[in-house]
């Protein structure tokens, strides 16, 4: 029995039935009249149903990839890292903060040497401001950092 | 003759310098992406989107289609010499291609996937060029209650087919209708579930839906769990099949080419499904089936020639009926919508030159990748001896890059992140996420169909949708696609017996 479908059978059926309240407050109207809820409504039945059936009818235990040890203090890193980049584009400017990104993540995420995190990361987050700054014209937010006049 | 005088158009178009150099980038870069693991077709579609934003309407959309079947090419060369595929159709590719390369016949197999793949691609091509007007025009009969019956029929093939369990595609598509109802309503103006934020007004984005699911997810996915590679073993210079080769795999690619288009046509038909069912048919109406897993060519002509097949499928009804069957093709339709586009049955008579440009572009495209992936294979091959751990830190900059470079919004970052997490999750507890993201473009034309059939036809009695004859047939095949599933399994109790 999957302790995970019983779980997600759960949160899907508590979900559909705050789904259904919300639905509700919304107006459903009348089947002949419909109202802005009634759509949701039915998800919610939909919803409600399919967690209470995978709740009682749990497939059989299954992970996507029973393989080596989990590396879960380098996915930590990753995710803090990127919440961290969508924090600072702006003020930093798209180079300098892809620069620390990837060098981040090529540093701690990936354990690559130093000098090649610093390298690489130099080195695409230039060539991918000059291709997408400069050639497709997006713009990219500059931040502190002086471009060259026209980028 | 009417079909023909359109496609010399869609060949003029196709063919004026911009467009063919946009059909060869198109093509060379699917293949990359098909190449290289962690990146497939529906994040790569995502991220070059924006990038297309600014382009004309017809090269934008040869330029993705050209990547979407050029990843389909190219993902049986890891599949072979790698043991790893570059994206999900080719999985079973893997199995006695990897096999065969082992046992010296890379070449063969990389010749027969090449061939193979030229072969379903290009007699898809014809059958999507010969069945979609006639359908387009049948369609055009449709109302709203047969619209929303077609799309019902989606919704249950998307959720029942996709994936191992039938609850948990219905439960991840369920999911993509409600984040579809996101924003504010098209026929009252309401804002649902903003939470009073401007940003979801709009809606939840398609694209930083797409590009978390399936480009962070399975970057997050990598990270945790990093497999190990094997080595990449080395291209043999000879890749032509031999007069043996090609004797075994005549009918499986024939049988590949005709299965692949059917299941490419039906919603939820993905690629990968259609060679998973070619590899289990050839196996069984093979003479020696114990042969299949130790390097069989019919165990790598079938799947190839299916999936390529079932790509252009696809095509049909995204281009007819305005329903995409895959994630991929989900993107676009949104693609479509960006230059104004409305898919359906009116897209071959408002805009023929999109439909036929896309269908010539298909056809030269599909002779491109022939003419490149067999010589070229060897620089392809090169791309995987860059190290992935170099890669993946690349791959989420794109991510990001092209998630904020759509709108220019910090916004769409975060909520890329966010569905990248939620991939994550998915593919870490084997949750199919396709069946989500189909739902979601599908849930807000069924509920636009569904409220105008019952304003319209104003009965209020849902049994009402069975009285007319093509929404009662599709509602009664959707409950039959529902319900199978469970009597397949009362069956099996009642006669005690196992699968097949």
């Amino acid at each position: 029995m999957s302790r995970v479908d019983r779980w997600v059978g759960i949160a899907a059926f508590l979900g559909g039935v705050l789904l259904a309240v919300a639905g509700w407050r919304l107006d459903p109207g009348t089947s002949k009249l419909p109202g802005p809820g009634f759509f949701p409504l039915l998800i919610a039945c939909t919803l409600g149903g399919l967690g209470a059936w995978l709740f009682l009818h749990p497939g059989s235990e299954e992970k996507s990839f029973p393989s080596g040890p989990s590396r879960w203090g380098a996915l930590a890193i990753a995710l803090v890292s990127i919440f961290g980049y969508a924090m600072v584009l702006i003020e930093l400017g798209y180079l300098v903060s892809t620069f620390v990104l990837l060098s981040v993540q090529l540093r701690w995420v990936e354990k690559q040497r130093w000098s090649t995190s610093l390298w690489t990361a130099a080195i695409a987050a230039a060539v991918s401001l000059i291709v997408f700054r400069v050639l497709l014209k997006v713009p990219l937010p500059a931040g502190f950092f002086p471009l060259p006049k026209g980028w | 003759m009417e079909i023909l005088g359109s496609l010399w158009i869609g060949f003029a178009t196709t063919l004026a310098p911009g467009n063919f150099l946009l059909v060869f980038l198109g093509v060379v870069i699917g293949t990359v992406i098909g190449v290289l693991p962690g990146l497939g077709p529906t994040a790569s579609i995502a991220l070059l989107l924006p990038a297309t934003v600014g382009m004309d309407m017809v090269p934008s959309l040869i330029f993705l289609a050209g990547i979407y079947y050029g990843a389909m090419y190219g993902g049986s060369t890891t599949s072979i010499l790698v043991n790893i595929p570059g994206e999900a159709a080719s999985v079973i590719t893997c199995i006695d291609g990897y096999q065969m390369a082992r046992q010296g016949r890379a070449g063969a197999a990389l010749g027969i996937a090449a061939f193979g793949s030229f072969i379903g691609g290009t007699l898809g091509v014809v059958a999507v060029m010969l069945i979609s007007p006639f359908l387009a025009e049948a369609a055009l009969k449709f109302g709203a209650p047969e619209m929303f019956a077609l799309l019902f029929f989606a919704f249950t093939c998307i959720g029942t087919l996709v994936g191992k369990s039938v609850a948990r595609g219905l439960l991840m598509a369920a999911l993509g209708l409600l984040l579809g109802v996101v924003g504010t309503d098209d026929i009252h103006g309401v804002d649902r579930f903003t939470f009073g934020t401007l940003y979801l007004r709009d809606g939840i984005g398609l694209v930083p839906l797409a590009m978390g699911l399936f480009g962070l997810g399975e970057i997050f996915f990598n990270i945790e769990q990093r497999e190990k590679t094997g080595s990449v073993l080395a291209v043999p210079k000879n890749l032509l099949p031999t007069r043996k080769d090609w004797k075994e795999s005549f009918w499986p690619m024939l049988r590949g080419s005709g299965l692949g288009f059917g299941i490419g046509v039906l919603p939820g038909g993905m690629p990968a499904v259609a060679s998973l069912m070619s590899y289990a048919i050839e196996k069984r109406v093979s003479k020696h089936p114990e042969r299949f897993g130790t390097g069989a060519v019919e165990g790598v002509a079938g799947p190839e020639t299916a999936n390529n097949a079932a790509t252009a499928g696809g095509f049909v009804p995204l281009l007819t009926l305005g329903i995409p069957t895959n994630s991929v093709l989900a993107l676009l339709l949104a693609a479509l919508m960006l230059h104004g586009v409305t898919p359906g049955p009116l897209l071959l008579l408002k805009w023929p030159q999109v439909f036929w440009g896309v269908i010539a572009s298909m056809y030269i495209g599909n002779i491109m990748l022939l003419i490149l992936n067999l010589p070229l294979i060897g620089i392809f091959v090169q791309l995987l001896r860059i190290p992935y751990a170099i890669l993946s830190p690349l791959i989420i900059m794109f991510v990001l890059l092209g998630a904020y470079a759509l709108n220019n919004s910090i916004a769409d970052v975060f909520m890329t992140l966010l569905f990248g997490v939620l991939g994550y999750l998915l593919r870490r507890f084997a949750f199919e996420p396709a069946p989500l993201v189909l739902a979601f473009v599908l849930g807000p034309m069924m509920e636009v169909n569904l409220s105008k059939a019952l304003i319209m036809f104003g009965t209020g009695n849902p049994l009402y949708f069975f009285t007319r004859p093509i929404s009662g047939v599709l509602l009664a095949l959707a409950l039959f696609v529902l319900c199978f599933p469970v009597l397949r399994g009362l069956g099996k109790k009642a006669f005690g017996g196992t699968d097949g």
